[in-house]
């Protein structure tokens, strides 16, 4: 029987193949060290590379701000941050450097760093610890914006994100770390296209576009309405910036109808940014008006609430039915 | 004569500053002060935009670029325009910059003029940090003024090189002001050098109205960093002749009398007076400098004002290093 293997270990295994193969890379964060990371995605590297698995102070702005100093003097910086709403002391690091250095200084000297963060609810963590702002950094040019929704798809993501030179915001969703398991193909890929979405599943019926730990509900209603011989096609976003504004085009363009379903609030986000893309050139073609399920527009709960707040497959699936149904009821 | 120059000459010598040396930083002042006037009046005439100036602190900036290395890694911030003409920027370079034109931060190797106020420090320990390494030799200086040492990053950024002793000087450009806000309404320190003691950092408070105090004080921190290593402050005081930029008007919260002053101790002024007692230079050469610097600024002012259409799809480029695959385009209205 092949092994499983989780996303942490996946992570894990594409940051000591990053260190072995490159000098210049170095991770650093709080408890990374010793300790191996929070949730252990660094488990065992400062062992074995002990100068380049740096615990730093616990100043987040301060790991962002020495990571762009780093990442302009030839070291590729990848840094941890404990939690996506940790992250927030250093926006400013990050909005008004990391994203911009490349067109200020017009190609000179650019950012080529990872900053790796868990994000989203569902494993009954304190508050500000299960935040999904994604929406804010997809709204800056300048970043690359991803997340993997699969360990294989974690590890190729990671070691093609380090091949880039451009600043990444890299999402762990915190609930997919030891929860999904895969086992490894014997060919594993270890490249991916950063901006490129993946289709996972073909369909004609509806497009559902998801990305980070939706895409595990994602795939239960797949199977779910496959059942009913309704046949959806589902997107993993993968890169939230840039959008593979292509991928959704061609699929919408076919399936002419459309959810986007993801654990973010609910307005000014990513699929608000969809759903006005697809309106602007498919309107003539559409079947139905395209949906979103989101989370509610409401501060995230403390964890009892979580499960009211957050997408679950009855708020999904009324969405879809409503979409499918959408002709027949109003023509 | 001869005998009084000499003795002036060796003078110089113990300042650790060749009499050639100060030569080039009266005339780095000297055209930096001229650029700065000429600045000034193209943005009265609506010619560039806001321009921060740097008069009253050239000593200051010019002593610190010349005691650099072409190697070393400068990260300034946006008052630091003597350094960067030594550090190769030309005049329409700084037009380009103030003027609207990112072309006017491309210049060299060093980091880029750096507005959000303190963050370049973080940048300079991280800088710092990757020269160490990668085994390079060369240090970094970053330049701040008194109001940015109020801000988070710039003790993170203490902390940070303390703890790994990175080769870098923390410069600080202590005008006095922060925009309208003066030193004992910033800080409850007297100095801000005692703010680097506290992270265990060798730091000094020094005259930064003397082109010779600086560059033999940057001379010396830079020597100790590389035979013990860094960090190493040092805190440079000096005075504001101009407003903080051209968007500002000192009147509003200075002095006249604190003017007069600041005026009384206008570097420029002082080394010239040096200079020409010295025998080093006379009133002729000065002007002929005026005249070959002036030259020189008038045509860039003239390149400036010619670069009027700009290729925005040219700038767009730089925004990754590859463009998204598809760019959506609005099909309709």
């Amino acid at each position: 029987m092949n092994t499983l293997f989780t996303m942490a270990q996946m992570l894990n295994r594409a940051l000591d193949e990053i260190l072995k193969n490159d000098s210049t890379s170095i991770l650093i964060g709080e408890d990374i060290g010793v300790n191996g990371g929070v949730f252990r995605i660094t488990d065992g590297l400062h062992q074995k590379y002990p100068s380049r698995v740096l615990d730093t102070p616990l100043a987040e702005n301060m790991i962002a701000g020495i990571s762009i100093g780093m990442a302009m003097k030839g070291l590729r910086p990848i840094a941890e941050f404990q939690f996506l709403a940790f992250i927030y002391p250093a926006l400013e690091q990050i909005i008004s450097h990391a994203s911009k250095m490349r067109y200020r200084t017009q190609g000179r000297l650019y950012c080529p760093l990872i900053f790796r963060t868990p994000y989203g609810g569902g494993v009954g963590a304190p508050e500000h610890h299960s935040e999904s702002t994604e929406g804010i950094f997809a709204q800056v040019p300048g970043l690359r914006v991803l997340v993997p929704s699969t360990p294989t798809r974690a590890y190729a993501l990671m070691k093609s994100a380090h091949l880039n030179n451009d600043p990444v915001i890299f999402l762990e969703p915190t609930r997919m770390y030891h929860s999904t398991k895969q086992s490894i193909p014997s060919s594993l890929s270890e490249n991916i296209k950063i901006d490129q979405a993946i289709i996972e599943h073909t369909g004609h019926h509806l497009t559902l576009i998801s990305w980070g730990a939706m895409m595990l509900e994602g795939r239960k209603i797949v199977a779910e309405y496959a059942k009913h011989n309704v046949s959806i096609e589902l997107i993993d976003l993968v890169s939230l910036r840039p959008l593979d504004y292509q991928t959704i085009l061609n699929s919408v363009k076919k399936t002419k109808r459309c959810v986007i379903l993801s654990e973010a609030p609910k307005t000014i986000g990513v699929a608000s940014e969809i759903i006005t893309f697809l309106q602007e050139n498919l309107f003539d073609s559409l079947l139905s008006p395209i949906m979103r399920v989101n989370a509610d527009d409401h501060v995230i709960p403390y964890s009892k609430l979580e499960d009211v707040y957050r997408p679950n497959m009855l708020k999904i699936s009324k969405v879809i039915n409503k979409v499918l149904q959408w002709k027949k009821q109003y023509a | 004569m001869l005998m009084h120059l000499a003795l002036l000459m060796k003078k110089f010598q113990v300042l650790s500053m060749k009499a050639e040396l100060l030569l080039k930083a009266f005339k780095n002042i000297l055209y930096s002060r001229l650029l700065e006037k000429k600045m000034t009046a193209m943005q009265r005439h609506g010619q560039i935009g806001t321009y921060a100036g740097c008069a009253g602190q050239e000593a200051l900036y010019t002593g610190l670029g010349l005691a650099m290395k072409p190697e070393d890694c400068y990260v300034p911030y946006y008052r630091d325009q003597p350094a960067l003409m030594l550090r190769g920027y030309q005049p329409i370079d700084f037009m380009r910059y103030w003027g609207g034109d990112e072309r006017g931060n491309t210049i060299g190797n060093d980091f880029p003029i750096c507005v959000p106020i303190a963050t370049q420090t973080l940048h300079a320990a991280g800088a710092a940090f990757a020269l160490l390494q990668l085994k390079h030799s060369s240090i970094v200086v970053v330049t701040l003024g008194d109001g940015a040492s109020s801000k988070g990053d710039f003790y993170e950024a203490l902390n940070f090189a303390s703890l790994h002793r990175l080769p870098i000087i923390f410069v600080i450009n202590n005008n006095g002001w922060a925009i309208s806000v003066p030193l004992e309404k910033q800080s409850a320190t007297q100095q801000i050098s005692q703010k680097g003691i506290g992270f265990n950092i060798p730091s000094k408070t020094l005259d930064g109205l003397c082109v010779k105090t600086v560059y033999k004080s940057m001379k010396e921190a830079i020597k100790t960093i590389k035979s013990n290593g860094g960090p190493i402050l040092l805190e440079y005081t000096t005075y504001r002749l101009c407003d903080h930029t051209t968007a500002d008007d000192s009147k509003r919260y200075k002095s006249l009398s604190s003017h007069d002053k600041e005026r009384a101790n206008d570097p420029l002024k002082t080394l010239e007076v040096q200079l020409l007692e010295s025998g080093l230079l006379n009133q002729n050469s000065i002007d002929l400098f005026i005249k070959e610097f002036n030259e020189k600024i008038q045509s860039d002012a003239i390149l400036f004002q010619s670069e009027t259409n700009l290729n925005y799809n040219e700038y767009k480029k730089h925004v990754l290093e590859k463009q998204s695959i598809f760019e959506p385009e609005v099909s309709v209205l």
